[in-house]
């Protein structure tokens, strides 16, 4: 953005002082009244930042949350390796090497991280882990987005029965024990299974988008700006897509994003209790199932390198929602 | 002329808590092709809702229960929702009072101004926005290509009005319906806009509803003029007839208490009272609360529009039955 250069005082710079100037006479610019309130700054040398648009101001503004870019860094170095890795290394997670078991981090260059009660590397296994982690937190916030969104843009706009009927389902999916729910549809459809875990996360955790999304909607289906589009002869449909929606997006992009670390978590516990991905595939709830044994044993680092990785994941991407937050809504700071 | 819009006997109410407002209670109006038709009142008086009303762009607690709008031979009032929308921004347009809000701030006003041309005519994208630009340029605004890629916040408040009408006119309706257009502006932003409604109409034919309570606008851009209060019309003549002799109490009132430059007057003329509580509207003449004559009648009957003096100018007064 452009230096504000610091005010000159006394009579201002061009013009006498007491004559009206001619910039008064005729239609007034943004630049032009920027001149009228800074006098001595050319509008030009202000011209530079006005022509950004929302979101690149946004980007600019992140970019500049030190703290943020840092986190986002660090999330772009774990989705590469969970993404890159395991492709090169193949099935390296499930090769059973009964002869190195139990063998200890950072002491050859085979398995770096060490290997695990059955002789698999860990490094290879944590990574494979972070897939699993990191495509239920995205599957399940997009079905966030798809239910929450959808009905709470419905309700917020359309108002009336409709939305007093939604928010009472709503109201019952909050109600709703989650746990129980899991085991519930586990055992109906016979088997722990990844795609279980990722519909019944997103069909009970969606309220949060739900609510905020409506309540967007009721503010936004007021402003003028709706009403005009409406006397252009936009359709209901138009207005919610075209102008509506993109004026929501900035808290439920923050909300999006926060809720993908919250599903990991959730993922991870669940794989504690053994109701996420089955075996021999890791996940970093999975792996961390002999929790007490190994805490207590000679193997601490079987524990602390799966949940490491979980509180470095769910932390960055915290941490980088909270700098869109901030890059959205600077007023919030 | 050829009448464009007929209001018949147009009835609007809305429902609130504690009752029924009867927002507009019995208008007719007419707007002859290529006129520009004034409509003043204070606020509260019905003058934004018959404009909402004649668009179908009512909340949903209220709506028409009674009357016509008669646009060329289609009643606006029965028309199917699909219809209404094909008219809307297209046969009739519509500027707001805020030119602030009254944009979307995620676009730009060459994308914007775009798509009100392309929702009613079969052309790409880059024919809409090539369209933009000529109606930028058509409202004065200088460099109208890099205005077009700019947001509305990079815009100051005229401008903004500017691009509104832009984007009402850029489907060359038929109808404009303009809502207190400057009042959000400031005294020489508003005497430009003005002078460039002025000649855009004459450049693309359209007749304007101008919505005011300015009657110094009214006196500057109107054919003709109706007066409104408490959701009728009192009064309706042309603008010289009204303001050389106006003849409802309602606006003799009006008129006398605007301030006159050159005359000294010790305290400025009001009008004693204020507008009824729309829920409790006193039956006969609305006015006669307020009115310094009280006519024999009208604290039982509403007086009808009649015309008085000549045929064009109409007064709905008990004092000259």
């Amino acid at each position: 953005m452009a230096q504000v250069p610091p005010l000159p005082f006394g009579p201002a710079a061009g013009g006498l002082p007491g004559a009206v100037p001619d910039h008064l006479s005729v239609e007034t610019t943004v630049d032009q009244e920027r001149a009228i309130a800074q006098p001595g700054v050319k509008a030009d040398e202000l011209a530079g930042a006005p022509e950004l648009g929302f979101w690149r101001l946004a980007v600019i503004r992140f970019l500049h949350h030190r703290v943020a870019t840092g986190a986002l860094l660090i999330l772009g170095v774990i989705v590469l390796a969970a993404v890159v890795v395991p492709v090169i290394t193949g099935n390296l997670y499930s090769i059973q090497d009964y002869r190195h078991p139990y063998k200890a981090p950072f002491q050859s260059l085979q398995h770096i991280l060490g290997t695990d009660d059955l002789g698999r590397d860990e490094l290879a296994r944590l990574l494979r882990g972070a897939r699993v982690s990191l495509m239920v937190g995205i599957l399940a916030v997009v079905g966030y987005l798809i239910i929450g969104g959808g009905l709470g843009a419905l309700a917020g706009y359309y108002g009336g029965w409709l939305d007093n009927a939604l928010m009472r389902f709503t109201d019952i999916i909050i109600s709703m024990p989650f746990l129980l729910v899991v085991i519930a549809v586990t055992a109906a459809t016979g088997g722990v299974r990844l795609s279980t875990v990722i519909i019944v996360i997103a069909a009970t955790g969606w309220f949060e988008i739900g609510r905020l999304m409506r309540a967007q909607f009721l503010v936004l289906r007021e402003q003028e700006f709706v009403q005009a589009a409406r006397a252009l002869g936009a359709s209901n449909t138009r207005i919610i897509i075209r102008h509506i929606l993109p004026n929501a997006l900035a808290p439920i992009i923050v909300s999006a994003t926060l809720g993908v670390s919250g599903i990991i978590l959730l993922e991870a516990a669940l794989g504690f209790l053994g109701y996420s991905i089955p075996p021999p595939e890791p996940s970093w709830g999975n792996m961390l199932q002999n929790f007490e044994e190994y805490l207590l044993s000679d193997h601490t680092y079987l524990v602390i390198f799966p949940a490491t990785a979980l509180v470095i994941t769910a932390l960055a991407i915290n941490l980088v929602g909270d700098g869109i937050r901030d890059a959205l809504d600077p007023r919030q700071r | 002329m050829s009448d464009l819009l007929r209001i018949e006997d147009l009835h609007t109410q809305f429902h609130v808590h504690g009752g029924t407002v009867k927002a507009v209670d019995g208008v007719n109006l007419t707007i002859p092709a290529k006129a520009t038709v004034g409509l003043v009142g204070e606020s509260g008086s019905g003058k934004s809702i018959t404009a909402l009303s004649i668009m179908r762009l009512l909340e949903k607690n209220g709506g028409i229960t009674g009357g016509h709008v008669w646009f060329h031979d289609r009643d606006l009032v029965a028309l199917p929702d699909e219809e209404m929308q094909e008219i809307r921004g297209n046969d009739i347009s519509m500027i707001f009072q805020e030119p602030m809000t009254a944009l979307n701030p995620v676009f730009t006003v060459g994308d914007q101004i775009a798509e009100a041309v392309r929702l009613h005519q079969k052309v790409g994208h880059q024919a809409g926005l090539d369209r933009a630009i000529e109606m930028l340029r058509l409202v004065g605004i200088s460099d109208p290509k890099r205005r077009a890629g700019q947001y509305p916040h990079e815009l100051s408040g005229g401008m903004r009005q500017r691009v509104m009408i832009a984007m009402a006119l850029s489907t060359s309706p038929e109808l404009l319906i303009a809502d207190e257009p400057t009042t959000a502006l400031d005294v020489t932003i508003q005497a430009q806009i003005l002078k460039l409604m002025r000649n855009l109409k004459g450049e693309f034919g359209s007749a304007i509803l101008l919505i005011t309570h300015d009657l110094g606008v009214v006196a500057e851009m109107c054919d003709s003029v109706a007066v409104m209060y408490a959701g009728r019309i009192v009064e309706q003549a042309s603008t010289e007839e009204l303001f050389a002799s106006p003849k409802h109490p309602y606006t003799q009132g009006l008129l006398a208490s605007i301030p006159r430059l050159g005359k000294r007057q010790e305290r400025l003329h009001v009008i004693a009272g204020s507008v009824p509580n729309p829920l409790a509207v006193p039956p006969g003449c609305a006015f006669r609360p307020r009115c310094p004559i009280k006519a024999a009648r009208s604290d039982r009957d509403i007086p009808a529009l009649k015309a008085n003096g000549s045929a064009e100018h109409l007064v709905a007064c008990w004092q000259y039955e």
